[in-house]
């Protein structure tokens, strides 16, 4: 035994060379460690050195340039574990790595019989040993990133997969099969997103890209890419690494759109604070419940509740009609980018162009207030937005009347009751008719935002219009009067003049009067050759014209008379009591009112009525010399009302009765005959009556009839009103 | 013919109407007050009183009043230049009321109107 055949070393098991050959057919590098570690006997195909060099080396020294740590060491791991192991190693020789794939296993031991490892080494090149290399499930680090769940590819030098891990088919939902062969790029759908950001010393880049998951979904990754290089540096292909970014992403994006539709909340809220009138408070939450980056909602519609007609009636609403208007209004919108505030302020033309179809579905919405089986009234009272979907109310299910889900046209949609001071104002409806897009909990959650200011602002609209409604009466009534002091004081004003006028011109009577009638005097003694008769002429002239103005002012300035009012005749009755009180109680004389609570007042000039009662009462006392009783009766009778005066005096003769009434007829010393006169005339002006009863020695009563005042305007003729 | 009392308390219409009543043949004896004219009433006895109302003092319309009191045929004719009293009740007592003017025609028809027994009465009412 022994021959030069190219390996040294004194292989302890027979048939030398069957196995020689065995390894060089299979371009397989073998050491065989005894239990010393040592090489005890080499093939030619070793890293470090020839074969005869090789015997006696360690382990580390075969790999000598190897700048792998030996940890865990493969000779005592394949010792400890009994199993094959399988590693691979770079050896740098003069810069440019090589990769071996070793493979270790323990042979014979046991027993006291000497440990023998055998080391297999085998060098890759090339994408077959790489993908070998993956595929092989016996190494520990292939397993591990075969089974890792973060996505490491394999991808030759012509950007093809090579191999493809436990994570990779679970992201991209395609099996390693389906997968290897195809371009890198078309299995995972990439394209860039940033610039690769490059990691010079480590041969890697990083970079972020938008890949098409496993549902068809979009991604968004970071890939790291590391390149291989085979020994000679020629590029072999890469290392892709896989971190799906894109649920931080999507936080991301969710959270950079809450902000943007806080900031739009705020804006409308601006506006709904500074707003006055309800119709700009309608328009501006109907534009932040489709403004928005985006749209938020494609349309909205609002009802408000009338409480004086009992009904939720549609006033308002935002929307395009068809998605072909849709797109050109947000195409439009895309394009200038108005700010809300621009929008609120062009809101009208907006409206205008998009608007007629939905305000048309608008109006048709309406529900009676007392209805509370309406889906509308519900949905009014609700304590929180009611969401539709498929034509069904969430949570509960209960089906939407078809009525309504026609009018909208949609079967998705939500309705945010509008609440100011726990009591519902109004009703906003919101949906995606045109994108179609699923009504998501963050949009509700901005309209319910929405929702509460906007009931805020409508109540507060209403209540400003009822308090203008009253600044304006109030004004109207203050402006009344102050032209009606204003009136009085002219009047008074005008009032003192005319009366100091009156004076005046009546003051200057009496001398126009001398004037004129010594002029006349005059006239009458010139002979009428006289050249002084033409002077004497013009004086008597002009008095006469002074006195046609004075005439006719004071026709003019004449009070009217009498004055018609209401008298409420007890009352005067009293009054002409306290009157004539010293007279009555000089004269023994009690007085008394008895005046029917129920008797109405007269029409009459309360001046003119008060002297007439006051001359016939003086006449009852003076009939009544040594005392007696005077009562003032009042009643009503058809026609009118009745004033009676009854003494207990001496009475009025038979004889005389009749003449009482003539003017200057007195039976007293000192009378001037006229009170009776002058009270009968009184009477006859007011369209009334007197008349006397009288019995010697008993007493006398004179009796006033007057008419009553018209009340309210009657429904039929008073006679004698 | 007739003796007529004018009172008037203005001296110079006095004058005028004592120049121009006498030019119709009646006697005019004068008051410059009510007071006055009272007293002439009794020493005169005139056949008619031409009576002002403005008087300081008694008024016309009570100076009428007691006139007619004691010679309740006297014909009374209101001489003023106030028409304001034709409201007064009083002033229906008297048989003419003349607003005072330069053109003392009327005045002077309404005396001989009286004189002659023509129907007076009291005037018309406003």
């Amino acid at each position: 035994m022994g021959g030069e055949t190219g390996s040294h070393g004194a292989l302890p098991f027979p048939c030398e060379d069957l196995v020689r050959r065995v390894f060089d057919l299979g371009r397989l590098g073998a050491a065989i460690f005894g239990g010393d570690r040592r090489v005890v006997w080499a093939t030619g195909l070793l890293p470090c050195c020839t074969a005869a060099e090789a015997v006696g080396k360690t382990c580390k020294e075969v790999f000598a340039r190897s700048d792998e740590p030996c940890d865990p060491c493969l000779l005592s791991v394949a010792a400890e574990e009994g199993q094959v192991r399988r590693i691979l190693r770079t050896v740098r020789e003069g810069g440019a790595p090589r990769v071996y794939e070793v493979q270790v296993a323990a042979v014979g031991g046991g027993g006291g019989s000497e440990r023998f490892w055998i080391e297999l080494t085998r060098e890759i090149r090339g994408a077959e040993g790489l993908s070998s290399f993956f595929h092989s499930g016996t190494m520990d680090l292939v397993r591990l990133i075969a089974g890792w769940s973060v996505p490491v590819v394999l991808v030759d030098a012509g950007g093809s997969v090579r191999a493809w891990n436990r994570g990779a088919a679970a992201l991209y939902g395609r099996s390693g099969e389906d997968a290897v062969g195809s371009p890198w790029t078309e299995v995972v759908g990439e394209t860039l997103l940033v610039e690769p950001e490059a990691i010079p010393e480590r041969l890697t880049i990083r970079y972020e890209a938008r890949h098409r998951g496993a549902a068809g979904q979009p991604l968004r990754v970071m890939v790291t890419r590391t390149d291989l290089l085979t020994p000679d540096g020629e590029p072999e292909g890469a290392f892709y690494l896989v971190l799906d970014l894109t649920g931080s992403k999507e936080l991301e994006r969710d959270l950079e759109r809450r902000v943007a539709q806080l900031s739009i909340i705020r804006e409308i809220a601006e506006a709904l604070q500074s707003a006055m009138g309800l119709s700009e408070i309608l328009r501006a939450i109907l534009v932040g419940a489709t403004a928005g980056e985006g749209l938020q909602f494609n349309r909205a519609f609002l009802l408000l509740a009338d409480e004086k007609r009992m009904e939720l009636r549609g006033r308002v609403a935002i929307g395009p009609s068809d998605p072909d208007e849709a797109h050109r209004i947000w195409d439009e919108l895309a394009r200038t980018r108005p700010s809300l505030r621009r929008m609120l302020r062009e809101y009208e033309p907006f409206a205008e162009r998009q608007s007629s179809r939905v305000n048309e579905i608008v109006r048709e919405l309406a529900a009676r207030l007392p209805d509370g089986e309406h889906f509308l009234i519900r949905a009014l009272h609700s304590p929180s937005t009611v969401r539709v979907q498929a034509g069904r109310e969430m949570p509960s299910g209960r089906p939407v009347h078809p009525g309504i889900l026609e009018r909208l046209g949609v079967r998705d949609f939500v309705a945010v009751p509008l609440v100011a001071e726990g009591k519902p104002v109004g009703l906003l409806l919101a949906d995606n008719a045109i994108t179609l897009r699923p009504i998501e909990d963050s949009d509700v959650g901005v309209l319910e935002l929405l929702g509460m200011q906007a009931g805020l602002a409508i109540e507060r609209a209403r209540l400003i219009g009822e308090l203008e409604t009253q600044v304006q009466s109030l004004e109207r009534a203050t402006q009344e009067i102050r032209g009606n002091q204003e009136r009085l004081l002219r009047t008074e004003r005008l009032s003192a003049v005319g009366e100091m006028a009156a004076r005046v011109v009546h003051e200057i009577r009496n001398p126009l009067v001398a004037i004129g009638g010594f002029a006349r005097s005059l006239l009458r003694e010139v002979p009428q050759q006289d050249a002084k008769r033409e002077s004497i002429q013009i004086i008597v002239d002009e008095v006469r014209r002074l006195e046609t103005i004075v005439r006719e002012v004071l026709d003019y300035s004449r009070p009217v008379a009498p004055r018609i009012g209401k008298v409420n005749l007890g009352q005067l009755g009293s009054e002409a009591l306290d009157l004539l009180r010293w007279e009555i109680d000089e004269a023994g004389v009690v007085g008394r009112i008895q005046a029917d609570a129920d008797a109405p007042p007269a029409a009459a000039d309360r001046n003119q009525l008060f002297q007439a009662l006051v001359n016939v009462m003086r006449n009852a006392v003076h009939a009544m010399p040594h005392g007696g009783s005077l009562t003032i009766r009042v009643r009503e009778v058809p026609g009118g009302v009745e004033m009676a005066v009854e003494d207990t005096g001496v009475g009025i003769q038979a004889d005389i009765r009749g003449k009482i009434f003539e003017p200057f007829f007195t039976t007293k010393a000192t009378g001037s005959g006229l009170g009776l006169t002058i009270a009968s005339q009184i009477l006859s002006d007011h369209g009334g009556e007197i008349h006397v009863e009288s019995q010697v020695g008993s007493g006398t009563t004179v009796y006033f009839r007057l008419p009553a005042v018209e009340e309210e305007p009657g429904d039929g003729e008073n006679p004698g009103g | 013919m007739a003796k007529i009392l004018v009172v008037e308390d203005e001296k110079n219409l006095r004058l005028l109407y004592k120049h121009d009543i006498e030019q119709d043949g009646h006697t005019v004896v004068m008051a410059a007050n009510a007071v006055e004219g009272l007293e002439a009433i009794e020493r005169e006895s005139p056949d008619l009183v031409v009576l002002d109302i403005r008087m300081p003092g008694m008024d016309g319309l009570e100076a009428m009043g007691r006139i007619l009191e004691r010679h309740p045929k006297i014909p009374v004719v209101l001489n003023s230049a106030y028409s304001s009293y034709k409201d007064n009740f009083m002033s229906w007592a008297a048989d003419a009321y003349i607003i005072k003017s330069a053109d003392t025609t009327e005045l002077r028809t309404k005396v001989r109107e009286l004189l002659e027994g023509c129907p007076g009465g009291p005037p018309a009412k406003p």
